[in-house]
């Protein structure tokens, strides 16, 4: 017998988030929360309103002047360094009549002058110039209509974060324990990292949380989905069946809501995500712990997710068939842009003086297998597009149709290891959702903040 | 430069039997991929061919816009070729049933840009607009709008693609990958 499960159409969101919250119990999530207005409308609100949102690398904005447009939610802001070296995020809106006093995407001014009365502000933020003001504002104080801003922006290792609840907890306690793992990727080599470039746009049909969902770990769809990349033989390092190897291939869930897969060779290995011998010999053990340098030195690939929509991977592949492999590191943004679409944004970092050709070699890797027409994600905005659309059904909502994530939950197929160095809830298998639970774990809890319902 | 302003001139007639002839290129070019016959198209690019798509940032100097560091593929022969052998596996979803394009190629003007770097033999530069009308089985349909700049050379038994530089009309792709070649 079908039970006929009222959608927000009709039973509001409280009533969807309720069958959420019963549903992840068991390791499932209503496929409605894929494509849903009032989902949406709140998830910008409470999750995109109150979280740590990633806007920037600091390279991307190395000199005083230096701006870039990027967006919190679908609220745009302008990430600048002022003159004064501090990074800020103005939101991008003339205080006089709201339109973007920035229109270019990237660049460098002192200024940021408004196209429609010709209100002017300096790159602190601060109206410096009001036309004819003698005559039109004679009273005006011009410190009263300084650019909005963020009200936090912080940096995490050279990434840029900004949240709009000036509540909000600090950005490293954000992170938290997640810091244990993005540190491996980030301080590994002791020059820091660099972007390259700019940031790769691209648009999909989709809802923004299959990215991040897919990006905390979802290991089983390797084998099939990605088959044709095996079968070329451009990941001969990777085997393409899933077959776990126990605890040396691992699930991070639970950590601080944040989640990371990491694939691991035996202990000795020196394998720095797949990186060129010139390269390993770069890496220091620096700021990190040994089991940190370890898990660096041994990592042959990790994949993660920052709540909400920062995603990071860090492997190698090769381009061509036979050849020269490269390893990357790309940072990932799923910028949300309406209940069924998403925008990706893609950053390759590398190390900083890496050689002019092994940068090179680097970002032909990554853009071999991420991005648009990467040989790996290619195929995976198709099948994100497809759960999008039926997620949107009408059918869908009458039968109140759930989706399975309880890979590992309650059957003893996934083992906690009680004696892994690293923090979060670390299972030893990437045949488990318990990475993918987390982030519905957390999602849910921000977006019932506020709607008066007890998480 | 002048001689572009003011119109093509008598002595540039012999010019026209090559420009039919990159016409006829171009024209092959696109039925071969429109059709899907990728094998046959990868024989139209030369062995050392770079097929480069830059990324777009809107800048305040126009000519900054396009960063060849950040592409959107940076490829050689062999990764071109590496994702011809992906697609033709039996497991490439994303492009199981084929997407549906039309190739529109105009504009071709030849000789706009001088040969900056050094051919093998004989090569042309030629400009064309290039619009993709791109459908994948119910998704809406995409356009994806370019301007190319490429530099042919003579292969022997036919031209080949030796440089292809393909600025996109977006800062933001339309399309949710790129699994077909511009």
């Amino acid at each position: 017998m079908t039970t006929v499960h009222p959608g927000t159409r009709t039973g509001g969101l409280d009533a969807l988030l309720s069958r959420v919250r019963e549903s992840l119990a068991d390791g499932f999530l209503p496929l409605q929360v894929f494509n849903d207005a009032d989902v949406y409308d709140a998830e910008l609100e409470r999750v995109f309103g109150r979280s740590w949102v990633f806007l920037a690398h600091e390279t991307e904005i190395p000199n005083p002047g230096d701006y870039v447009l990027r967006r919190i939610g679908e609220d745009p802001f302008i990430v600048s360094r002022g003159n004064d070296g501090q990074i800020r995020a103005f939101f991008n809106s003339c205080r006089h009549r709201g339109t973007q006093v920035c229109r270019y995407e990237k660049g460098n001014s002192n200024s940021f002058r408004c196209p429609f009365h010709g209100w002017t502000y300096n790159n602190l933020g601060n109206l410096t110039g009001v036309p004819s003001r003698a005559q039109a504002y004679p009273q005006m104080d011009l410190a009263d209509w300084s650019l909005h801003q963020a009200p936090k922006v912080d940096t995490y290792h050279g990434l840029v974060f900004a949240c709009l609840d000036p509540e909000a907890v600090p950005l490293s306690e954000y992170i938290g324990d997640m810091g244990w793992y993005l540190d491996t990727n980030l301080l590994a080599h002791p020059d820091g990292l660099e972007v390259i470039g700019e940031p790769l746009r691209w648009n999909i049909e989709a809802n923004w949380k299959l990215g991040a969902e897919t990006f905390c770990g979802d290991s089983y769809h390797l084998q099939h989905l990605h088959r044709s990349v095996f079968e070329v033989g451009l990941v001969p390092q990777f085997r393409g069946k899933a077959e776990t190897r126990r605890g040396l291939d691992v699930h991070v869930s639970e950590c601080s809501g944040h989640a990371t897969v990491i694939i691991r060779g035996p202990e000795e290995a020196r394998i720095f995500w797949g990186s060129p011998d010139e390269l390993k010999a770069q890496y220091r053990q620096g700021e990190l712990s040994d089991a940190q340098f370890s898990l660096a030195r041994r990592s042959i690939f990790q994949v993660g997710t920052v709540f909400p929509n920062f995603s990071f991977m860090h492997t190698s592949t090769a381009f061509s068939v036979g050849g020269v492999a490269g390893s990357y590191f790309i940072i990932r943004q799923w910028q949300p842009k309406g209940p069924n679409r998403v925008e990706a944004w893609n950053w390759t970092l590398v190390p900083r003086g890496l050689s002019e050709e092994a940068k090179q070699i680097a970002h032909r890797a990554a853009l071999s297998q991420v991005g648009p027409s990467g040989n790996f994600e290619a195929e995976d905005s198709v099948v994100w597009e497809g759960i999008t659309r039926v997620a949107g059904s009408a059918f869908a909502r009458r039968i109140g149709a759930k989706l399975h994530y309880a890979m590992g939950l309650d059957d003893g197929s996934a083992q906690v290891m009680e004696d892994f160095e690293g923090p979060g809830t670390v299972y030893d298998t990437r045949l488990e959702d318990g990475v993918q639970r987390t982030l519905y774990r957390r999602w849910l809890q921000e977006i019932s903040r506020g709607d008066g319902t007890a998480v | 430069m002048d001689s572009q302003l003011h119109g093509i001139e008598a002595a540039d007639a012999a010019r026209y039997g090559e420009h039919a002839a990159i016409r006829d290129f171009y024209s092959l070019e696109a039925r071969l991929l429109d059709d899907n016959l990728l094998t046959d198209w990868l024989g139209l690019l030369h062995e050392n061919v770079a097929y480069l798509v830059p990324n777009r940032t809107f800048k305040p100097l126009v000519e900054d816009d396009f960063s060849v560091a950040s592409g959107v593929m940076v490829d050689d022969h062999d990764s071109v070729a590496a994702k011809v052998a992906r697609y033709e596996t039996l497991h490439a979803w994303s492009e199981d049933p084929p997407s549906m394009t039309r190739r529109f190629v105009t504009n071709v003007e030849i000789g706009v840009d001088p040969v900056s770097e050094t051919p093998p033999g004989r090569a042309w530069t030629a400009r064309t607009n290039v619009l993709v009308y791109h459908a994948r089985r119910d998704q809406q349909p995409a356009l994806i709008s370019a301007g190319r700049r490429d530099v042919l050379v003579d292969g022997g038994n036919g031209l080949r693609v030796w440089r292809r530089l393909v600025h996109l009309d977006h800062n933001t792709l339309p399309v949710q990958d790129l699994a077909i070649f511009l």
